[in-house]
């Protein structure tokens, strides 16, 4: 609780300038990235600083609402654009509108396989062909909503993909393991706002809202560490809290960043 | 961010504002007073029947606001003294069970230790209690009803006496304590962030095609559970229904949360639930 003595009006002057001070600087450091300077035109969360790895143009279906409705029976056809980005500067990737394919809605949509090194995906059936295991994590089930770690079982660790509730630019290091700490692979969607995954799923409304005050720690094979934020599945990774309909926005869309610790076992993850 | 002048000095004039107003309401905090708590109805070891529980009946998941994510209020019981606890009460060693989230669905175990690194904790963190509970899947009652390679009922409804003969058939607490879940919570079966739970969840309807009022249905499976309790003894329940009278057989018109379950509940420590049988 803050005191203030109010016969000495020179230290509620203090205070207020102290509070001034805490307030200005939690504004600029916890608000999201807008559509400022600093900021890629194409993806307003992505640092201008970041190279352009890749670009490519595709067509999405976009629902038009009707006196506001939006029904998946009403769209335009519209060009989009996925991109990879790279920030040098601390070395993380930004994946943007990334299609996951024609899985819009659909209980089983295949598994998009995703190799963090390469920044590229893996063929599905040359997964299933058991010819290319050189992925890292998957995406698959309702809106390929479920993030899954590739897995070989030979240590507690590998393959394991931890929530932490620290957003991503804050996460320097990784945490302790903590006791009882179960080993999760398979990264569901939560169903609560206070949920272990990258987002939660509002049933009343069937909207997946993304944690964007959370991150997610990956354990890979071969020792390595990844931060990683799956900030949005749909397509323009629209602000939490600001979807008003399943539909409004098309999904599954990729939107997420990560930065890869190079040194095996490193709990390293300082990216700012 | 850019900030201007203006914007500042508006920010300084109402945060000083906000500081005036902390130091006038800055009296003597009142001691916060624990609401009643209503009368014990158990007292002694024994098989007892809850119906129709009231969970937080003022939500619903009909109404189409886009920010009702549910904000259902959570529900503490005391298995022990057999009596629904406040929320006053959360972080005490007051209640064994409480059921929490959409429609009350997620089940937990009082135990105050466990705080989560993903945010959240169990709802009774901070009490002295380190409860815990231990999902029963009896793979000879389930193959009557639901196919364990895709995690789905056979057919629906299930029927209560395959949950009445999975819970019999506990006769004692045969796992150990180390075996029990206490970081956890119990959920649906198979259902996003879940593996084995106590019910099944058909979101799609798929159980009952054409049918609208089959989606969004839960359906209660034979899968009882022991608590540990706040006080350290050992129960067994099993949860009939969500749903107003206790349907056998739910569809979206049956009212929800009401929750009915049975237990069997050994005061002081005993593990053999056979020596109530009679």
């Amino acid at each position: 609780m803050i005191k203030i003595e109010n016969k000495n009006g020179w230290m509620t002057y203090l205070g207020c300038l102290l509070f001034l001070v805490l307030t200005l600087a939690s504004c600029s450091k916890s608000d999201n990235p807008k559509p400022e300077e600093g900021f890629k035109a194409e993806a307003p969360w992505v640092p201008a600083r970041a190279k352009m790895l890749k670009e490519w143009a595709y067509n999405y279906e976009k629902v038009i609402p009707v006196n506001g409705v939006y029904s998946k029976e009403s769209f335009e056809v519209k060009q989009g654009k996925a991109y990879v980005f790279l920030d040098e500067k601390y070395g993380v990737v930004y994946v943007v509108n990334w299609p996951a394919g024609a899985t819009h809605g659909s209980l089983f949509a295949d598994p998009v396989y995703f190799n963090l090194d390469t920044r590229d995906t893996v063929r599905r059936l040359d997964v299933l062909a058991g010819t290319n295991d050189n992925w890292h994590i998957n995406f698959n089930n309702i809106y390929n909503s479920t993030i899954s770690v590739n897995n070989d079982n030979s240590s507690f660790e590998s393959g394991m993909i931890r929530t932490i509730a620290t957003p991503f630019d804050e996460l320097d290091q990784v945490p302790s393991i903590p006791a009882g700490l179960g080993k999760t692979t398979d990264l569901e969607l939560a169903m609560g706002d206070t949920g272990g995954s990258w987002g939660y799923y509002i049933m009343a409304s069937h909207i997946l809202e993304p944690y964007w005050s959370k991150t997610n720690i990956i354990y890979l094979k071969d020792g390595r560490r990844v931060k990683f934020q799956l900030q949005n599945l749909y397509y323009g990774n629209p602000k939490p809290g600001t979807v008003k309909d399943k539909y409004e926005y098309p999904a599954p869309f990729f939107n997420f960043k990560y930065f890869i610790q190079q040194t095996p076992g490193s709990s390293n993850l300082k990216t700012r | 961010m850019k900030i201007s002048y203006k914007t500042t000095i508006t920010i300084g004039i109402i945060s000083c504002f906000l500081l005036l107003s902390c130091s006038k309401d800055d009296s003597v905090a009142p001691v916060e007073e624990l609401p009643p708590l209503p009368a014990v109805t158990v007292t002694a070891s024994g098989e007892y029947s809850v119906n129709d529980l009231p969970g937080d009946v003022t939500k619903t998941m009909d109404g189409k606001e886009v920010t009702d994510d549910g904000g259902f209020n959570t529900v503490y019981y005391s298995l022990e003294d057999g009596r629904v606890v406040p929320k006053e009460y959360a972080n005490t060693d007051k209640w064994d069970i409480a059921f929490s989230g959409v429609y009350n669905s997620t089940i937990w175990a009082n135990n105050g230790s466990v705080k989560y690194e993903s945010g959240g904790s169990n709802p009774g963190y901070g009490s002295p209690a380190s409860g815990m509970f231990y999902l029963v899947v009896d793979s000879e009652v389930d193959a009557k009803y639901y196919n364990s390679i895709n995690h789905k009922p056979i057919q629906i409804p299930i029927p209560f006496s395959y949950l009445d003969e999975a819970y019999s058939k506990i006769n004692r607490v045969t796992v150990a304590d180390d075996q029990f879940n206490y970081y956890g919570s119990l959920g649906l079966d198979h259902f996003l962030a879940s593996g084995n739970g106590y019910a099944f969840y058909d979101f799609y309807g798929n159980m009952a095609p054409g049918d609208a009022k089959k989606t969004h249905v839960v359906y209660n499976m034979a899968r009882p559970f022991i608590i540990k309790t706040a006080k350290g003894n050992y129960a067994k329940v099993i949860l009939y229904s969500f749903y107003k009278g206790k349907p056998e057989n739910p569809n979206r018109d049956n009212v929800a949360p009401y929750l009915s379950f049975k237990y069997t509940l050994l005061k002081g420590g005993g593990k053999d639930f056979s020596v109530l049988k009679n």
